[in-house]
């Protein structure tokens, strides 16, 4: 499951800013690494499994938005927190589009942020572990419940993957079981949330 | 004293005072030669008044002859200034008859001095008692010859040549001045040959009474020249009220632009502001929580109210550039400056703009780090015209190849700045507008921008220009004259 020490991740290209941010966050019992460009962040080269980005939206070189989308196409998963100077309407629907966490402006009073990184790392874990269930089924298992959450027919599944219906029905029950759902409304959640593409390959 | 002896020293005052009044106008302007020529005439004139009465009292024969040919010098001086100022006075440019009329009267005055008895008498006999309208004086008693005429002629001459000029002036519509001019050597002509004839062929023992008719000549001529002269001051002031009113209005106007400037920079300085307000905030309150905590981090505390100073004085740097550029100011403080300061500040109040731009700038600034005396906002605001400009010109080019320079250098007594974009260019066909008010290429320009910016540098007397750099883009270059730093 979720590890016990989250990272904030804050990259913003104020010096004062960063220094500020990154004491609230100690103040609150969070480590944060802090990068200074989005081309900071590209060469550190490790991240933490567990925690969330703060990220500026206009920075020079390569802004916010531009990051998120690239980081999204390499298959980053922490959640994003924007804070910008003045966002406008265009630039948050394009970051939440694209999956960030919030979109917050600054000046930003700390209940929050912190309310909104507190709630990424819990999305975070969540998700996390959703993640680790996902990884415990068997290829079979994983392979059947993408065509469920797809909305196919047990019928359809068995004619697709040339099996018989009844051994799509253990597999059903079996990854249902294992994510610990009990509905299929339920999977269905969970999956979004893991990020499983429905009819995708495991 | 008789009232006839009174005459002579209000001549000679009035004289005087004509010429020094004349004298200091020339002074005042030295184009002005025709005061200088009618103080000359006044000054002779004053003169002969002293040479007059200084001869009424002598009667030592050589002396008298002496004082007579000071007369002569006195008439020639009169008599050519007098031909001269007519000239200009009545606005003609022959100088074939002034010339002449010159010689003839340098001839007078050498037969004058060389001829024993002077170019008027063939002898004088004596200087004898004689009352004169009641005053007794010695008037000589003279031996008359015909070469007096000639002498008498080229004066005659002077007052002819003046009258002609009238005419001329008169038919060319001038006609104030052709009447004052006729009128007053008319004057001369009748009194000062008729006193001069009656005494050189010694018709009647009078004594030359000239300086009368000489102060008549010019006198009306000098009323008239300071008249000009008054009217020439009302049209100054008029002139000066104009200037005051149109110097008040371009101010009006490079406010307006400065105003509209920082409009178009809002964005950039509220986020330059935010920043720093965003780090005061969020250090407060992370200060607090470490302040409340079992045991106070007092050491990070204290860097967090170092931080908070910092950021504090960032914010009023902002705003205080900010106010300087918007504040309506009603004289323009000139003083020395440093270039590289100018183009650091400009560059600030630009750099939010420009990074989100996504502009690489380059400065390249002369070591030397000469100065211009100017008005600092008024410069940084043509500055900063010239670098918003070149931030507009290179939006159209992809991202990573917008380029924008400024070089500063000192080459002999000129300061250059050049501000270099790798943009488009300006288009052939605008190149000679771009300079004219109210000429943009900008769908919400004003067209006010460059016209204003080289205002501003041609007011502190340097120039603003503008030309396709061989490599691509467009130059605008400030060259102004270098001063030494305050």
């Amino acid at each position: 499951m979720a590890e016990a020490h989250p990272i904030v991740m804050v990259v913003d290209d104020d010096d004062s800013f960063r220094r500020s941010l990154a004491r609230l966050l100690l103040s609150h019992g969070l480590e944060a690494w802090l990068f200074e460009s989005a081309e900071a962040l590209a060469g550190c080269g490790v991240f933490p499994e567990y925690g969330c980005m703060v990220l500026d939206v206009r920075m020079p070189g390569l802004d916010g938005l531009a990051l998120q989308e690239k980081l999204g196409r390499g298959g980053f998963n922490l959640p994003i927190i924007f804070l910008t100077g003045h966002g406008d309407i265009p630039m948050s629907v394009r970051a939440m589009k694209h999956g960030a966490s919030d979109f917050l402006t600054k000046p930003v009073d700390e209940a929050v942020l912190m309310g909104a990184i507190h709630k990424a790392l819990a999305d975070q874990s969540h998700a996390g572990g959703i993640r680790a269930r996902v990884k415990s089924l068997t290829h079979r298992e994983h392979e059947v419940m993408c065509h469920v959450i797809a909305g196919e027919l047990n019928k359809q599944i068995a004619a697709r993957l040339d099996i018989t219906e009844k051994t799509v029905k253990v597999h059903r029950a079996r990854a249902m079981e294992k994510m610990g759902v009990g509905s299929l409304a339920e999977l269905v959640r969970a999956c979004a949330v893991a990020g499983v593409d429905p009819a995708g390959k495991p | 004293m008789n009232a006839l002896m009174m005459l002579w020293p209000l001549v000679m005052g009035s004289a005087v005072t004509m010429a020094l009044i004349h004298l200091s106008n020339w002074l005042h302007d030295r184009k002005l030669l025709e005061h200088l020529l009618l103080a000359v005439a006044a000054g002779s004139v004053a003169a002969f008044g002293v040479i007059e009465l200084l001869m009424m009292r002598t009667t030592d024969i050589p002396l008298y002859l002496r004082l007579h040919l000071a007369g002569h010098v006195a008439s020639l001086s009169y008599l050519l200034s007098v031909v001269w100022f007519a000239r200009l006075y009545l606005g003609h440019r022959g100088v074939v008859v002034p010339v002449l009329l010159s010689l003839a009267r340098m001839v007078v005055l050498l037969l004058e001095a060389v001829l024993p008895y002077g170019v008027n008498f063939r002898e004088i006999k004596a200087l004898s008692p004689v009352e004169f309208l009641g005053v007794p004086m010695m008037l000589p008693e003279v031996v008359p010859w015909s070469l007096s005429r000639a002498a008498e002629a080229s004066a005659l001459f002077c007052g002819f040549y003046v009258i002609a000029l009238a005419l001329l002036a008169w038919r060319a519509g001038r006609h104030r001045r052709a009447c004052v001019a006729a009128a007053s050597v008319g004057l001369l002509v009748l009194f000062a040959m008729a006193n001069s004839i009656l005494i050189h062929t010694g018709t009647l023992r009078i004594p030359y009474m000239l300086s009368f008719a000489f102060l008549c000549v010019i006198a009306p001529m000098g009323l008239d020249m300071s008249a000009a002269v008054a009217r020439a001051a009302a049209l100054g002031r008029q002139l000066r009220a104009r200037e005051l009113e149109r110097e008040e209005l371009r101010r009006e106007v490079e406010h307006i632009a400065r105003v509209s400037t920082m409009g178009q920079l809002s964005a950039s300085i509220a986020h330059e502001l935010n920043q720093p307000l965003a780090a005061i905030l969020t250090n407060a309150q992370a200060g607090r929580r470490l302040l409340l905590e079992p045991e106070p981090r007092v050491a990070e505390v204290v860097s967090i109210l170092d931080d908070i100073v910092a950021d504090d004085k960032r914010a009023g740097d902002v705003i205080r550039r900010l106010r300087a550029m918007v504040e309506k100011r009603h004289t323009v403080e000139v003083e020395s400056i440093p270039v590289h300061e100018l183009v650091a500040d400009a560059e600030r109040l630009a750099q939010g703009l420009i990074a989100r731009s996504g502009i690489a700038v380059s400065l390249d600034l002369d070591p030397r780090q000469p100065c211009i005396r100017a008005g600092r906002v008024e410069m940084q605001q043509a500055l900063l015209n010239l670098l918003l400009n070149a931030i507009e010109a290179l939006g159209g080019n992809p991202e990573g190849k917008r380029r924008l320079s400024v070089r500063t250098e000192l080459e002999g007594s000129t300061v250059r700045i050049r501000v270099r974009d790798n943009g488009p260019g300006i288009p052939a066909d605008a190149f000679g507008e771009i300079f004219r008010p109210f000429f943009t290429t900008k769908p919400r320009g004003l067209g006010m921008g460059l016209p204003i910016c080289r205002t501003i540098c041609e007011a502190h007397g340097g120039t603003l220009n503008a030309a396709n750099h061989p490599d691509g883009g467009a130059e605008f270059v400030i060259a102004m004259p270098s001063a030494p730093p305050a």
